[in-house]
């Protein structure tokens, strides 16, 4: 439970990575509807709707990248997305690692919370 | 028809409005919003049509209407806006009026978007039964008329009507209006379309991919055009298409066996030979659905109203 923010934040920020590839991809061959392509990625297609799917500076980056996509032709926004790649890239490799690093973190305290707990007992 | 990307005052304003009847909705930012149906263009009030102005619903702005109907992905119709338009799921098309950029003199992007013009699509079974009647296939025909009365709706029941007599049709279905986008009309279960495609590509194309009898088309206009029909008429494939054109010798650069004048659906259509002598006047009245029938200019005698057929 103490994870579980960095979680959904690593989550998000992995949703929008992939979501980004598909569109470049789309971009290039297909070009169906952003809403469509989102449809997979559920926090993607909230952002999409104008939610906030995460706060402070995440939720500003979030926010302008949602604000940009689609608004213009398909060489234009293979350039935006191109550009955007590499912070999604380094937000979900950061994001994952800080889950990871922060879960085991409070899986060793509650271990030795109970230990503790145990030895009090004992 | 959906209009899901309208705002809500004109969406449940255009619920008081016969849908069967609606023809056109006209929208220009700041101005009052004006829908054309069968029987006149009028305002739209918060009841429905009303010819008092002071009662319309003004538009805000299009641009945000036309953001709407493209659901936030511009790339999706860049191609189609470079030519002005934007055809919806279910073949509504949206005429764009703004600001064109251009580059290297070709036009790339309309911005600063003030007018559009949603035109709705009609399907009438039955209504090209007359002209059918009096033509003998197979062979290359072209229909005309001014924009507005109906072309594209006969176009999509000799579809389906030469479907049903066995043949393989093909529509080149270059604005995505005859077809509908997809699935929303049905064109016969021996038609294929191929949408999104300019007529030189696309019969080149598909002549050699699908192998039809004969190709439906629509709006031919200018010398690529003509070079599409041509292509088909050298590899002995029949061309049933639909223009603009309206001045017989501007028309006979198309070459074709037969050229029919469409007044209006429900009204009367004139079939011509190859060398525009008259062959016969016959009628367009569908067997079912709503005929939507638009006066002609300038001839009282020639305002049909509404025929309802069952």
């Amino acid at each position: 439970m103490l994870s579980a923010r960095k979680k959904e934040r690593a989550k998000i920020f992995s949703e929008f990575y992939e979501f980004n590839e598909n569109l470049l991809l789309n971009l290039k061959y297909e070009k169906i509807k952003l809403k469509e392509l989102a449809k997979r990625f559920p926090s993607v297609l909230r952002a999409l709707d104008g939610q906030e799917v995460l706060s402070g500076d995440d939720g500003a980056f979030l926010r302008d990248y949602t604000q940009n996509i689609g608004k213009t032709d398909p060489k234009s926004q293979i350039d935006y997305l191109n550009g955007r790649r590499e912070q999604l890239e380094r937000l979900r490799n950061e994001s994952a690692e800080e889950y990871k690093r922060y879960s085991s973190l409070y899986v060793k305290i509650c271990l030795l919370a109970g230990i503790l707990v145990g030895v009090l007992l004992a | 028809m959906e209009f899901d990307f309208l705002p809500d005052e004109i969406r449940a304003a255009l619920n008081l409005v016969d849908g069967d009847k609606l023809t056109e909705i006209r929208l220009r930012s700041g101005q009052a919003v004006i829908v054309g149906t069968t029987e006149k263009y009028c305002y739209l009030g918060r009841k429905g049509c009303t010819d008092d102005r002071e009662l319309a619903i003004v538009l805000d702005d299009a641009e945000i209407v036309l953001s709407a109907a493209m659901e936030g992905s511009v790339f999706a119709y860049t191609e189609q806006l470079r030519h002005s338009f934007i055809t919806l799921d279910g073949g509504a098309r949206i005429g764009v009026a703004g600001e064109y950029v251009t580059e290297r003199g070709e036009i790339t992007a309309i911005k600063n978007v003030t007018s559009l013009n949603i035109r709705i699509p009609h399907d009438i079974y039955g209504c090209s039964q007359g002209i059918l009647e009096n033509i003998r296939l197979p062979s290359d025909v072209i229909i005309f008329s001014r924009p507005g009365l109906g072309k594209t709706t006969l176009l999509r029941d000799i579809a389906r009507s030469i479907s049903s007599a066995g043949y393989n049709v093909l529509v080149c279905d270059e604005r995505s209006e005859i077809s509908g986008g997809g699935r929303a009309f049905d064109l016969g279960c021996r038609t294929d379309a191929v949408r999104g495609a300019d007529k030189l590509s696309c019969f080149g194309n598909a002549i050699r991919a699908m192998r039809p009898d004969f190709i439906l088309t629509d709006e031919l206009y200018g010398e690529r055009d003509r070079l599409a029909i041509e292509c088909a008429a050298r590899c002995g494939i029949n061309f049933i298409a639909s223009t603009h054109v309206c001045k017989q010798s501007d028309l006979a650069a198309f070459r074709a066996d037969y050229y029919a004048e469409l007044c209006a659906i429900g009204g009367e259509a004139i079939v011509y030979d190859k060398d525009f002598n008259i062959i016969c006047h016959c009628s367009t009245v569908g067997t079912s659905g709503n005929i939507a029938v638009r006066p002609k200019k300038g001839k009282g005698e020639d305002l049909f109203g509404i025929l309802r057929v069952q």
